[in-house]
Order: structure tokens, then sequence, then C-alpha cells
């Protein structure tokens, strides 16, 4: 369990949240006899603060290790703390929030009564639950909605209200398992913000997907399940990092200089392996940029408003806690965290050996090389070159299957 | 697994399933035929059914059978504890239930005249249960059973035995309201059965639907009935006990495998007639309408007669049982054209009894030839009774006979009562003579004295509540040789009254 | 609580919004109303309030019960297989807070519904009453729509009695040839009965019956409801009765006598203040008739007015409502663990049982599953089943019993009291023992069970 080991965080010693250690799920049928192992010996801890991803194909065994650490599924064996409890203890609950993989939602209650109620479920007094749902359903841009029926929503919206439910504790702990399934790329933009702003609060958030983009985008550490075991686990920056290429972005320069540029290059490196292209945008990036100058001009839209702002008493705490902070998160986010790539030639040196992984680099959107993926049965230095190309073959097949 | 086993299993699969079709096939239809054979299943379609019968008894199919059983029981247990209340509703839903049982039809009716009325004082409430019991099957059993013998047989049993005969203690006030709905529909005394056939007035039309429809009578057969027995007493029980019967034997008529139960509705028959001629005919329906006086009805003694000796050859294995009942009729015939002096045709009627029957005209061993002596022994033996109360409520309604024959202010009448007092004391010496071997029976079931019976009777029928007619009443005080006020001072009721008045099912008596 | 009241209301507010509450108070307000005009009653207007009042009344029981059967089976199943359970149980709830929470909602909605139900046929009541002739609305006022209190001898325990003397006997004499201990138990215990209920020719009977404290029923007249059997049922029999009512040793007595008919109540008013001063009401019953006269053990008793129809009313519906209370238990226990057609299946079936206890009473009576020889007509030797059969029939029959030892319905139409007494009894066997019973079953449960599939 090197790996575990190694894989630290940012390094300070936070305390744990979960600790999963050996956890099995063995899935049986009626006469009892198992049917499936659907999670197999997994450990891994959350520490305090931390984003936490489980990635993994459908059926990989991330969802059954989200419900077996909200206490909806019981272990077959192994061992899980949440807050130092078993997850059946009641009152660690109202530490967490939760939205499930699908909406779950009353479908005759409105948006309303949906917070209202579970407000309740977490004795939370009425001037406070009403206060809490108003700003929750201006956060998802539902406050125009608050009146109609949760079964009448569409997808996306009922994404929307079940996020404000799992909030309205104000959790420490946030599971989200696929919480942009359904969003549209704003949505999904927001959700994304949305946890980086609970990150930044101290909260810690464990978020469940087979989005590869979302995972990438918010996730401090991840575990890749597949087959119901871990395969691999640590933080992105150790999981992506390609040590043995490079990229150079820079404004559109003269063909001279790019010809003089490569000249210096090649004497280093064989000319097969120097790639020059523009970036393309990430489509992502660009369709917020469009929505974002729409929205400039007040443009409205139908179905979810957004209203954006995160949720005043979720904000408590936290630095940008000033009014003048309080701008549009979404502008805010978007403009500090990703900057928006400059329309530049790339010039990419890329391995030969990673070539083979394109597949996956579409699937990532980026023009990062795949990265090497250590696994827990792979030491890492010994015949690297051969074993990434097998991992990496492996992990983009199996991340393909699904999508 | 492979393909091999597999497959094989599906070819015997199917093979057994072509086996049991193919077995099925013959031992389907062999059950179908004795099914058909034994009469197992009910599948005869429901004549008139409406609607919603014709819907239930489909759609529940197996099911209605055992609703209908389980409704059976609830009334069965809902009357072990004296509840009657729901009765009617029950024995409604599981006839719909089951409306081609007629076995379930007769029953329900005969448990509601029969068995529930009799729990019942009050003689109001009695009616009302016989009512009900009569139009269950008048009104609904026969509606979806237009062909069952033993329905019919069933109805006319009620009119003659349950209203017509005398076994009920109320049966006086079954006899008064039926009158009272007939007279309602025919009027008193004759009427013209040709003007129900085919009515002129709006009035008569009136009277015909109401015949038709809330009776179920068709006045053309009351003709038909009335010419070949009659004529009939139309507003008293037995007469239509022998209308039902004749319908209901020329509704099946064509049913030929049935005629053992034909004879059950010919039975009726003759025993209805014999009632009708024991009194078959309203004398004086009193003002009220709530009591009257009827005599025997003299018309039907020769189609009584011939349907006796009918009955006794239908039916060979009871013959000698309906002869000796045919004896019996022929004393009474002697006995009632005795009182009714008709002293020539009773001699007539004697001499025929003493014919046929020779020895018949022994009385307690010893012959007797004198007409006024065997009519009179005729029916002190008849009344053999040792229920103080029947034998009192005879005296006193031959009493009241009397009384009113008296108040009728002619001689013949006056024979006619003279005859009935004389019945009348010396049937008290007969059953207190009787009672008398054992002392403490005199207590227990003792008569008071005749002379107290009669002044009770006597002050009954004068007394304002009884409301007879005021000539009438005159005449018979000039008969008696009363006093203006004789029975008039006194408000107390003609009988005993020591019992509180009923309140609930079957408070006490008042009787 | 908060939470608690947060799943009954949510629960309630499901029933609102699924339309359930408006079907079932259109349903039984329409069946009050239509129930009076579609009834045959037997023509009396007792008759005819007896019927509505006892057809009304089922009908609200039945619909209420399957209704709640049904709801609480599909609320509680549908919600752990749509899995919005799973949203509620990942808050800080105990699963037996949700558990209550159900229950109080269906409890409630009953409530409301119930309430609906008895306003109408309480103002049908009242209004048809008030259209009837003086004498009837007398009589129904006596009879009917009134609380009459029920007094009875208490009756000896017969089966504990004959145990004894079974004992006493066999310690000195061998048990009879041919005969199983059971069967003799069985024969002597209607030997004692008989001696007690059967009055002999020319014999008298006597009865003193604890009525009340005699400043209860000062002044109040009372009505005697008495039945007998002859040896032989005769339907039509008719037989002369002679009565005496009071204390010998006080000088306030009544008599009457007069006609009765056998194997059928009669109900008879006797005047007030014969009772004694111990409350006792001392009655005697003269057989001169030919036949042995067998009272039954119900078959003497004294009903005096305690109380107006709407208070009993009330308390009858009480006890019904007692009965959807445990029937919304019975539901919820059965969705803990079952899918919702299972379960609504099978509390159906348990309902069914429940009623039919027939088959129970043979075998305690019985003593064991008996099988006859169709042949010899001998009783076969009990089995070994029956050790196990016998007691596990009186339990299940004990247990039926406390739900089913109240007839609200049966005496509201007799008018007969349902007093505060009886109502709380019900709410103690019905809401708390049983109910109580179902709830740590369904909680138990509930607890163990894990509300997430591999797919939801």
């Amino acid at each position: 369990m090197s790996v575990l080991d190694t894989n630290a965080g940012g390094g300070q010693a936070r305390e744990n949240v979960i600790v999963v250690r050996g956890l099995t799920k063995v899935f049986k049928d009626f006469w009892n006899r198992p049917k499936a192992r659907a999670v197999d010996s997994v450990n891994f801890e959350v520490k305090r603060g931390e984003v936490f991803g489980l990635l993994g194909p459908n059926g990989s065994g991330k969802s059954t290790t989200v419900k077996m650490l909200l206490g909806l599924l019981f272990p077959t064996k192994g061992h899980i703390e949440v807050f130092g409890h078993s997850p059946r203890h009641v009152a660690t609950k109202s530490r967490i929030g939760y939205l499930p993989e699908e909406s779950y939602l009353y479908r005759y209650l409105d948006s309303d009564e949906t917070l209202d109620f579970f407000g309740n479920l977490f004795d939370i007094p009425p001037a406070e639950r009403k206060q809490r749902s108003e700003q929750l359903l201006e956060m998802v841009g539902l406050s125009k909605a608050r009146r109609r029926q949760v079964g009448e929503f569409s997808k996306g919206m009922q994404r929307r209200i079940g996020l404000a439910q799992a909030l309205i504790n104000d959790p420490d702990l946030v599971i989200l398992d696929e919480p942009t399934a359904g969003l549209d790329p704003l949505g999904c933009r927001e959700v994304k913000d949305l946890i980086l702003a609970l990150a930044r609060r101290g909260k810690t958030v464990i978020l469940s997907s087979h989005l590869l983009s979302d995972v990438e985008d918010v996730c401090d550490r991840v575990v890749i399940y597949y087959g119901g075991k871990i395969q691999a686990m640590g933080t992105l920056k150790e999981l992506l990092a390609t040590p043995d290429a490079m990229r150079i972005t820079t404004p559109i320069l003269p063909r001279a200089t790019v010809e003089k540029v490569l000249e210096v290059i090649r004497r280093d490196v064989a000319e097969d392996k120097v790639r020059i292209d523009t970036p393309t945008q990430n489509l992502e990036n660009y369709f917020l940029q469009v929505v974002n100058k729409a929205r400039a001009q007040e443009a409205d839209t139908s179905g979810a408003t957004s209203g954006n702002r995160v949720a005043e008493y979720l904000r408590a705490g936290t630095a940008e806690n000033s009014p003048s902070h309080q701008a549009r998160v979404l502008d805010r986010l978007t403009r500090g965290d990703e900057p928006i790539a400059p329309a530049a030639p790339v010039v990419q040196v890329t391995d030969v050996e990673s070539l083979s992984n394109k597949k996956l680099e579409q699937l990532t959107k980026h023009e990062v090389p795949p990265a090497p993926v250590p696994t827990p049965s792979a030491p890492p230095e010994k015949a690297r070159q051969a074993d990434l190309n097998k991992a990496n073959e492996k992990l983009s097949s199996l991340l393909n299957k699904d999508k | 697994m492979t393909d091999r086993p597999s497959r094989l299993r599906k070819f015997a699969y199917l093979g057994s399933i072509a086996v049991f079709l193919f077995t099925v096939f013959f031992s389907q239809r062999h059950l179908n035929h004795q099914r058909e054979v034994l009469g197992l299943t009910r599948n005869i379609p429901l004549e008139n059914a409406p609607p919603i019968l014709a819907f239930t008894t489909k759609a529940l199919g197996g099911f209605r059978g055992l609703i209908a059983n389980a409704l059976w029981i609830r009334a069965t247990e809902l009357q072990e504890n004296g509840k009657y209340f729901e009765m009617v509703q029950l024995a409604d839903w599981i006839t719909k239930l089951e409306p081609k049982l007629t076995a379930v039809w007769v029953h329900l009716a005969w448990n509601m005249a029969y068995n529930i009325s009799v729990k019942f004082n009050d003689p109001a409430d009695r009616w009302l249960w016989v009512k009900r019991g009569t139009e269950l099957l008048r009104d609904e059993a026969l509606k979806y059973n237009p062909r069952e013998p033993n329905i019919y047989r069933e109805l006319a049993w009620f009119y003659q035995h349950k209203m017509g005969h005398y076994l009920d203690d109320a049966h006086q006030l079954y006899k008064v309201e039926w009158a009272k709905e007939m007279t309602a529909l025919l009027g008193k005394g004759d009427f013209n059965f040709d003007r129900l056939i085919s009515p002129q007035t709006p009035e008569e039309i009136e009277r015909a639907r109401k015949l038709r429809e809330q009776y179920k009578l068709d006045p053309a057969f009351m003709k038909r009935v009335d010419e070949r027995y009659g004529p009939l007493e139309w507003r008293l029980p037995e007469s239509h006990a022998i209308y039902w019967a004749t319908y209901g034997l020329e509704m099946t008529k064509d049913q030929k495998l049935r005629q053992e139960e034909f004879i059950g509705l010919r039975r009726v028959i003759f025993q209805s007639l014999q009632l009708a001629f024991m009194r078959g005919r309203l004398v004086y329906p009193d003002k009220s309408g709530n009591e009257f006086v009827y005599g025997p009805n003299l018309h039907v003694i020769d189609e009584a007669d011939k349907a006796y000796l009918e009955m006794a050859n239908l039916e060979a294995d009871k013959r000698d049982n309906i002869l000796n009942a045919h004896k019996n009729y022929l004393g009474m015939v002697v006995y009632h054209l005795y009182t009714h002096n008709r002293r020539q045709a009773a001699q007539q009627w004697f001499n025929r009894l003493k014919e046929m029957y020779p020895g018949a005209n022994t009385i307690a061993g010893k012959p007797v030839e004198n007409l006024e002596d065997y009519a009179l022994s005729r029916i002190a033996e008849d009344v053999g009774e040792t229920d103080p109360n029947r034998v009192k409520t005879i005296i006193m309604g031959t009493l009241e006979n009397a009384f009113l024959q008296f108040a009728l202010g002619d001689s013949e009448a006056d024979i006619v009562a003279e005859n009935h007092v004389n019945f009348a004391r010396r049937l008290w010496q007969r059953y207190m003579t009787e009672i008398s071997r054992y002392e403490k029976n005199i207590v227990r079931v003792g008569l008071p004295p005749f002379n107290q019976l009669y002044e009770e009777t006597l002050k009954g029928v004068l007394s304002p509540e009884y409301g007879l007619d005021a000539i009438l009443s005159a005449q018979l005080r000039t008969r008696l040789n009363l006093p203006a006020d004789y029975g008039v001072s006194t408000n107390e009721p003609p009988a005993e009254a020591t019992a509180p008045s009923a309140t609930t099912p079957a408070g006490p008596a008042t009787r | 609580m908060r939470r608690i009241l947060a799943i009954a209301s949510l629960t309630l507010r499901a029933a609102f919004r699924y339309r359930v509450v408006l079907v079932m108070a259109l349903l039984l307000v329409a069946g009050v109303i239509v129930l009076p005009l579609i009834i045959k009653d037997d023509g009396t207007a007792r008759g005819f309030t007896q019927i509505i009042l006892t057809y009304t009344l089922a009908l609200t029981t039945t619909l209420l019960g399957f209704a709640t059967l049904w709801l609480s089976c599909g609320i509680l199943a549908r919600e752990i297989e749509e899995a919005q359970m799973q949203m509620v149980v990942v808050k800080p709830i105990a699963r037996w807070q949700i558990w209550i929470g159900k229950w109080l909602g269906i409890v409630a909605l009953n409530a409301m519904l119930i309430l609906l139900a008895g306003a109408a046929i309480y103002t049908i009541m009242q209004v048809r009453a008030r259209n009837l002739t003086a004498k009837e609305q007398t009589i129904l006022q006596n009879e009917v729509l009134v609380a009459r209190k029920v007094a009875m001898e208490d009756t000896p325990d017969y089966e504990q009695i004959s145990r004894d003397l079974i004992r006493e006997r066999l310690q000195h004499e061998a048990p009879p040839e041919g005969l199983s201990i059971p069967a003799l138990q069985t024969i002597i215990r209607e030997q004692l009965k008989s001696r007690d209920q059967l009055v002999q020719p020319n014999q008298r009977r006597i009865w003193t019956i604890q009525v009340g404290p005699p400043s209860e029923v000062r002044d109040k007249p009372m009505t005697i409801r008495v039945r007998f059997d002859p040896p032989v049922p005769d339907l039509g029999e008719r037989f002369m009765t002679f009565w005496e009512f009071g204390d010998l040793a006080t000088k306030t007595q009544f008599e009457t006598n007069f006609v009765m008919p056998s194997e059928a109540f009669v109900e008879f008013p006797i005047p007030p203040n014969l009772i004694n001063d111990k409350g006792e009401l001392h009655i005697r019953f003269d057989n001169r008739n030919e036949k042995a006269l067998l009272f039954p053990e119900d078959g003497m008793q004294v009903m005096y007015r305690i109380g107006g129809f709407g208070g009993n009313f009330a308390r009858g519906l009480g006890i019904v409502f007692c009965w959807l209370a445990l029937l919304a238990a019975l539901g919820l226990a059965g969705a803990t663990f079952l899918s919702f057609p299972v379960a609504a299946f099978c509390t159906i079936g348990v309902l069914i049982l429940s009623m039919s206890t027939g088959t129970l009473k043979q075998i305690i009576e019985e003593n064991g599953i008996v099988a006859v020889d169709p042949n010899t007509g001998r009783v076969e030797e009990t089995k070994v089943v029956n050790t196990l059969a016998v007691p596990v029939a009186r339990g299940l029959l004990n247990t039926f019993n406390l739900a089913r030892g109240f007839s609200p319905i049966d005496n509201l139409s007799s008018g007969r009291a349902i007093t505060w007494t009886d109502l709380s009894q019900a709410f103690f066997q019905i809401c708390i023992l049983l109910s109580g019973g179902l709830a740590a079953i369904g909680i138990a449960i509930f607890t163990r069970r894990e509300l997430a599939t591999a797919t939801k």
C-alpha cells in the first residue's frame, strides 16, 4: 500500500474525515448466493478540506462505495469511519450533504417545500430554514421555480434542486454522486465552482463521477475504480504529470521565428518528435465565454436561470466574505482560476509512445499527454516505459468503454 | 451450458405439453359430458335479469358462491342474536348472487315469513315479515325463475298456510291487512273482472296497473280461476293460494319431467278450497276494517269435494290419508251447512258421508245418527287442543261471530248465532273436562268461567274501539235485551291486559 | 420531534397531492348519502336506522381500512423502491423516527376522514330522525339513538372449574374408558353449564345482577333483554313466562307475565328503582311450561340509559379509529421488508385471517386439529402436531381478540353504550399493545435493512 502512504494530499497532517479499510461489498441474490463483488478490499481516506474524486466507469463500484459511506448499504467486510463514527450513526449525518446519482426527490413537492422538508430533518429552526432555502434557490437558479413541483422539472433543474437540498445543512462533508449529470455546461461550471468554493471554506467534498473533466477540474486527489478495485490513487498532479514532454505556448510568431526555434530544438530532438499546432480553445471555456457575454447584456433565459451567487451562509467564514467579493461567482471564478488561453500556436513536444493515447486526450479535452499511471502492482522505477504504455492503454480503453 | 441439453429439454417440454393437451382433450369432453348429466354446473341463462345482475353473476364467476356463503353466514349469525334489520338486504344480495338456486329463494322467504315473524309479539311487526317473505317470492324469485314449480308452491303455501290458516297467533291481522289491501284494489264484494281486464276509466286503469305491477296478478287468469273454482272471495288469502298454484301449474305444464313437483301445487289447491269452504266468505268487515267475520263459502263445497277425490287418485301412495282428510272435510261440510241452517243440504252430505265412509258417524265409540249431535261433536273433536290461549281464542272468536250474527238482525242470522253460542259453550265444557283430569292444570291452564268470556267478548264487540256500526250495535242490544250503555261505560279492552305493552321485536303479547 | 412531524406532514401532503384524500372523502360522503337510498330495510323506522347506521359505519370502516392498508404499504414500500427513502435516511433522522412519522401521518389522515364520515353519518341520522313521527322518534331515542349500559350476571369460569374437577376426580378414580381427558373436560364443562343455565319445568331461576351504584340508576327505567331456548329447537314455539323483579327484602317489586318466543332476544321495559342498596337487581323467573328452558350465558341482560347518542357515536368512531391505526401499523410493518404489491397482498391476507377465527377457535375447543374417522365416527388420537397447534392457535386467537374484542358498530346500532373505559381499553390494546408490537417489528426490520440496491 505504498501509494496510500505517499499520497498524503498537501502533506499537512490534517484530520481524517473518512477512513475506509478493507471495504468489500458482495451483493447476494434471493437465495443468499453471492452474485456480484461490487467493491473489493478498498482502502482510502479523505482528509478535511479535500476535494476527493472517485473516478471510474459505470458499475465500477464507486456508487456502491458512496452508498456505504452514507449507510445506505452495509459493507460485507471492512470498516468505514465517517467523522470518527460508523456511517449509521445518526447524529453524524447532520454534517453530511448528499446529492445522489439521480433525482430521488419527492415529485409532488415544490422546490420550497422540498428544501423546507429536508431542512426540518436537520432540525433547522423555521426562520433559518426559510432564509437558507431562499439563498439556495437563488444560488442554483431556481428562485423562479419555487412553486413548481419537482416532478415537472427538467433533468437539469432536478440536479439543481438536488444540489440545493444537499447543502441545506451547511455540511462539513459533501458527497456528490455524478453532480454534473444532466446539467448544461453552464450548470456544470457552476457546480464545479461551487465545489471549489466549498473546498476553500475547508469543507470536504467527495465527488463520484465518470466525467473526467469534472474530476480533473476540481479534485485534489482521486481514486480510479475498475471492477470494484482501486486501480490508481493519488493527487492529480502526481497522476497527470508527464515528465518526458513539454509545451511552449506563445502568441502567434512569424514563420521565420518559428523556423528558428525549431532549428534549435532539432538539435536535441529528432524531427518526428516535434509538433506545432494552434491550440483550439477548450469548448467548455469557450461556451462559458459566450454565455457570459450574453448575460452581460441581460439576455433572459428560460427554465433555470442562474443566480449563481453561492448562498451567503455557505460563504460564511471564507476569505471572500466581503461585499466586494460577492460579485458573480461564475465571473469571478472563471476569471481567477482558468486563464482563457489566447489564440496561440503551441509547440508540443510529445513522447512517441504516448501518441497512441489520442482517445484519452480527446476525452479529457486537454493537450496534456496522458499521465503515466502508477499502479500498485507495478513498481514505479523498473521497466517504466513498457509498463507505462500498458497502463495507459488499459486506462484509456476502460475509460472509453462507457463514454 | 452447452446447446444440446437445453435443446433436448425444450423438446421434452414440448413433448409433454403435447401429451397433456392430448389427454386433456379427451378427459375434458368426458368431464363436460358428466357435468351436464349430473347437473353440476348451472349455466342456464338467467331470464329477465337486469344488466346489473347479469354483470355481477358473470363478473364474479365462481366467487359469487363464496360471497353468497359469507352473506348467508352473516344472516344466520345475526338471526341467532335476534337482529333482523339486515335480513331483507342480505336476502336481496344472496338471491341476486344465486338467482337460479330455487332452494335459496325458498329458504330465505320461508325464514322471513315463518321464523323471523314469530319472534315478534306485535302482530303488525309479524305481518311485515310475512309480507317480506311473500314479496321475495312473488316479486323477485318468480321474475328470474318463472318456470319453477317449487317457488309457486311455496308462494301459494304462504297464502294458504301462513295467512289463511289460523296457526299463527297473528293470523287475524294477516287476513285483515290482506283484505284491506285487496279491498283497496278490488272493491268490496263482487267485482267485475272484465273491467280490470280491459279497464275504461282512469281509476280502473290505475287499479289494473297496480294489480299487475304490484301484486303480479293477471285479471284474466283470475277470472279463469274464479270461474273454475269459485266464485271465490278474492279478499281472502286462500283464493290467492289457489290462484298461484293454478298459475304455477299453467306456467310449468310443459315440463313433463317435473310431474312430481306438480302434486305439491295441486295439494295447495285442494287444501285451499277446503279452507275456502270453511270460512271463505267475508260476512261482515267492520267499519275500521280491523276485524271481520267470515263464514263458510258454501259455493265451493262441490269443487273442494271434487278436488279431494282428484288428489286421492293422483297420489296413490297417500290415498288413504287424503280420503281420511276427505272424510273430515265431509264432516265439516255437514257442520257448516247445519249451523247455516241448511238442514236439507246438511242431511244430504251427512248421507254421503255415511255412504262413502261407513262408521264415520261414530263419535267416541257410539254411532251418531242425529244430524245436530253429529255436527257439534265433529267440531269439538277437531279442536281437541290443550293450549289454553288457543282454545280461549277460538271460544271468544266463536262468540264474537255469534254477536255479529245477532247484530245483523234477521232471523236466519239469529239461528246461526245461537248455534255459535251453543258451540262455544260446548267447547268450553269439553276443554275444562279434558284438563280437569289433573288438578294443578286448572290453575295453570284453566279458562275463566264461560259467562265471563261471554261478557268480555260482548263488551268488546260493543266497545267504541271495536267500531261496530251504530245501527248494528243497536240491533245487537235489542236482540240481547241489553241496556243502551252496556259495554260503553267501561274503556277496558276486551282481553286481559296485564302484560306491559310491546316495544321491541316480540315485546310481551297483548293477546 | 420536528423530524417526526416533518415526515408525518410529508405523508399527509403526499396523500393530498395524490388526491387520495379527495377521492376517499368523496367516496365516503357519497356512500353515506347513497346507501340509505338503495338499502332494503325491514320497513320500520327502527330497522331502517339500525341498518343505515350499521352499513354506513361498515362502509366507512371497510373503505378506510383498505385505503389505510394500501396507503401504508404504498407510502413506505414505494419510497424505498423509488429510492426517495435514501434521501431521508442520509439525514440525521433515526429510522424509528421515519417509521413513526409515517404512521402518524396516516393516522392523522384517518382522523380527518373518519371525522368527515362521522359528521356525515351523524347529520343523516339526525335529519332522518327529525322526519319521523313522534312515536317512532321515541322508539329511536329509547332503543337505537341512545347509549345503554348492559349489565349481566358474572359467568363462572367453566373452563377452570371443569379442569379442577377433573383433576380432583382423577386422584380418586381411573379415567373413564374410551374418553380422552379433553373430551371428558368438554363433557363436564357442558354439564356444569347446563346445571346453571337450564330451568326445569316448575322450577325457578334467580338472577342477581350487579347493575350499578344506586345513585347512578335512580329513577331510570330499565329494559330487560332476555332469551331462552327449548331443549329441541322449534322456531315457532312460544312459552308463557312469569317474571318478578326486585329484592324480596325490599318493598319495591314488579311482576309481569306474557307469552314469549324462544330462540330470540326479547326486550321489555321494567319500572325504575327496583334495585337494592347494593345496586343489585334480583330477577326471578318461573318456568310453568312443560319443557325445560335454557338461558344462554348472555340470555339475561339489564339495560339502562347512561347517555345520549352523540357521545356514544364519537366513542364508537374512536374505536374504529384505533383499528385504522392498527391497520396503518400493519401496512407499514409489511412494507418495511416487502415490495408494495407483496406487502399489500400479505397484509390483506393477515387481515382476512384475523377476521376468520373460526378455525382457530375450533382447534382450541377440540384440543387440536381433530380428525374424525368418517366410517366409525370415532375421533382419532390427538397427534404430536396438536401439542403445538393448540398453543399457537390460542396465542393467535388471543392476539387477534385484543383487536376484535370490540364491536362498536354493533353496539351503536343496538343502542348499547361504548363507555370511556371501553374506548381507553381499545386504545391500550389496539394502539399501544398491538400497534406497538407491529411498530417494534417494523422498526427493527427497517433499521436493519439496506435501503439502496446495487443499481438504485
